[in-house]
């Protein structure tokens, strides 16, 4: 049996991303595991009520490391790094770990090899069980860089035990945007599924995600949220769909009622049931014409 | 000339040459319509979208761009004639953005993090560098605000070389500004609130919106920042932000509450405070606090 991997994103954050995704783990509870990708800010878990079961480090890229004793304070390292992530304190070398890229150039330029590239926790790898299913989540440590890689390790810690228990589903909570994290989360996806609404901001967001992930060829389709509040530009969000072959799999009507069930912590499943349930039921359809990918 | 400007925009702001980061945390909680609203309820203003992945501010004004400059880095290329193959190039490269062939040396620029490392370590100086353009920032002008916009090209990994040049630019300009800068916590965040001289956290009474909020306060914790919280949509939900707030000592300085009337309205490109009489209150509040506690 093959897994099918469905990537919610959004471009814009706040279009109702985590809503979605949640519905559809409470529409596949016990045949599918979760991903909470969206790792500086995570909220799928705060929907899910997730029990720890395992709590791992995660390492960003090792980055560099000054032994003050060796170091001569001849700043080469300060005044070559291209990040700005060395100073001169006191007359040490001292690497802001955060703005290090761990390219390692200050390691060979040091004359008196001061300098070593050395491995830094930079958040967690989560494990956790929740009503639902499993659920693989992560945390990274406030400003720290390498989200794309955090990502990634949680995406393959999922894809390694969808096989091992042959689980049909992987569902993948992603980041906002279109930078390294995001394509990090969409790499490999059966099915991106795009959150948007009608907002004019969300339509740029929507066209600017779809030319990030098209040179990518993944199969991309769009769900509309917070439908009613202006339809002038639901118009044009109908239009682009149709104009560039984007499937548009249904629409969820805006309603306080679910900001209000949010607030409960619960997925929001029970309020929008039917429209959810039609987009499922559009997403298998697409993925039924295109079975050979993945 | 420079000072005849500077001595307006002095006059006509509430305070003087403060530049004011609007962030969030959690996305979608309508930082984008707090700075576009900041902007417009003060004069002389520049306006900066730092939220390069995403940038929406523009879209708040109705504003049409009337310049664009280039945001540019330095990405390798290789000399054939001098290339022996050596391989030291791909070996060394810790993003693997460089790859031999034979003697062929190619180079993956979506991975190039730009370190000038291969250009450095080539034993026959066969590597080097030349700008490639991975971004663009946008002039725009529009009711009297100024606008510098920082853009991302699509398919490009990395923003913060975007957001670091469109901070530069803004620092000709003298006189307040008010940031629109990207959600979430990571390097990004970091990067566009670092040069603040005071950070406004918008939020919302949502579990979502507390935990988010509660993360973005520790990262300003860490950098040694204060930030003030604006509470949005403060009716619905029922998350203890005050307490939160109280917590971490960052006073709440306004709360909106929702309105059908102005998400519709921003759904069409429409910043709040043009029309919203409990905004425009929200702002002079807010303009009138920022003042007090940095004078």
């Amino acid at each position: 049996m093959t897994t099918r991997e469905i990537v919610v994103v959004s471009g814009k954050g706040g279009t109702g991303k985590t809503t979605v995704t949640a519905s559809l783990v409470a529409l596949l509870a016990g045949q599918g595991l979760f991903c909470d990708a969206d790792v500086d800010a995570p909220n799928l878990e705060l929907l899910l009520g997730p029990t720890p079961l395992r709590d791992d480090p995660f390492h960003g890229m090792p980055v560099a490391l000054v032994d003050p004793d060796a170091c001569v304070s001849g700043g080469l390292c300060a005044r070559e790094c291209r990040f700005s992530a060395v100073a001169m304190v006191e007359g040490k070398a001292v690497v802001d770990s955060d703005a290090c890229e761990g390219c390692g150039l200050c390691v060979h330029r040091c004359p008196v090899r001061a300098i070593r590239l050395t491995d830094v926790v930079k958040g967690r790898l989560l494990e956790s069980r929740t009503p639902y299913g499993p659920l693989f989540h992560g945390r990274l440590f406030p400003g720290a860089a390498n989200s794309g890689k955090l990502v990634q390790q949680i995406k393959d810690n999922a894809r390694s035990r969808a096989r091992e228990e042959t689980l049909p589903w992987i569902i993948v909570d992603g980041p906002p945007g279109i930078g390294c994290p995001a394509l990090s989360a969409m790499s490999g996806a059966d099915l991106v599924l795009i959150v948007t609404e009608a907002s004019r901001s969300a339509q740029s967001d929507l066209r600017r995600l779809v030319e990030t992930a098209r040179p990518f060829r993944h199969p991309l389709a769009v769900v509309l949220n917070k439908a009613g509040l202006a339809p002038d530009e639901e118009d044009n969000l109908r239009r682009f769909c149709a104009e560039t072959d984007l499937p548009l799999l249904g629409t969820i009507p805006f309603d306080r009622a679910i900001a209000a069930a949010q607030a409960e912590k619960i997925p929001p499943l029970e309020r929008i049931r039917e429209p959810l349930e039609a987009i499922f039921r559009n997403v298998v359809r697409l993925l039924d014409r295109n079975p050979e990918r993945g | 000339m420079t000072t005849t400007r500077k001595a307006t925009r002095a006059a006509a702001g509430p305070v003087t040459e403060m530049k004011i980061a609007v962030a969030s945390g959690k996305g979608g909680t309508g930082k984008t319509c707090v700075a576009a609203s900041l902007a417009l309820s003060a004069s002389g203003i520049l306006a900066v979208d730092l939220d390069v992945e995403e940038p929406n501010l523009a879209l708040l004004f109705g504003a049409t761009p009337q310049e664009s400059m280039l945001v540019t880095r330095p990405r390798p290329h290789v000399d054939e004639n001098r290339c022996t193959g050596c391989g030291i190039c791909a070996r060394e490269c810790r993003f693997g953005a460089v790859n031999v062939f034979g003697r062929k040396v190619l180079f993956s620029h979506e991975l190039c993090h730009g370190c000038g490392l291969c250009m450095r370590l080539c034993p026959t100086g066969a590597i080097f560098e030349e700008e490639r353009p991975v971004g663009e920032m946008r002039r725009y002008r529009c009711d009297g605000v100024e606008l510098l916009e920082g853009r991302l090209w699509t398919g490009q990994m990395n923003p913060v070389p975007v957001i670091e040049s469109t901070l530069d630019a803004a620092e000709a300009f003298e006189g307040n500004a008010v940031w629109d800068c990207p959600p979430g916590t990571s390097c990004s965040m970091v990067a566009a609130v670092r040069r603040a001289d005071a950070v406004i956290l918008v939020t919302e009474p949502t579990p979502f919106g507390a935990a988010d909020l509660e993360l973005a306060l520790q990262v300003l914790q860490k950098m040694g920042k204060k930030a003030s919280v604006v509470i949005n949509r403060c009716d619905l939900g029922e998350a203890d932000i005050d307490g939160l707030c109280s917590r971490y000592d960052a006073p709440v300085a306004a709360r909106l509450p929702f309105s059908r009337e102005v998400a519709s309205r921003y759904a069409s490109g429409e910043a709040p405070a043009r029309s919203d009489p409990l905004w425009q209150e929200a702002m002079k509040t807010l303009w009138a606090k920022i003042g007090r506690e940095n004078p």
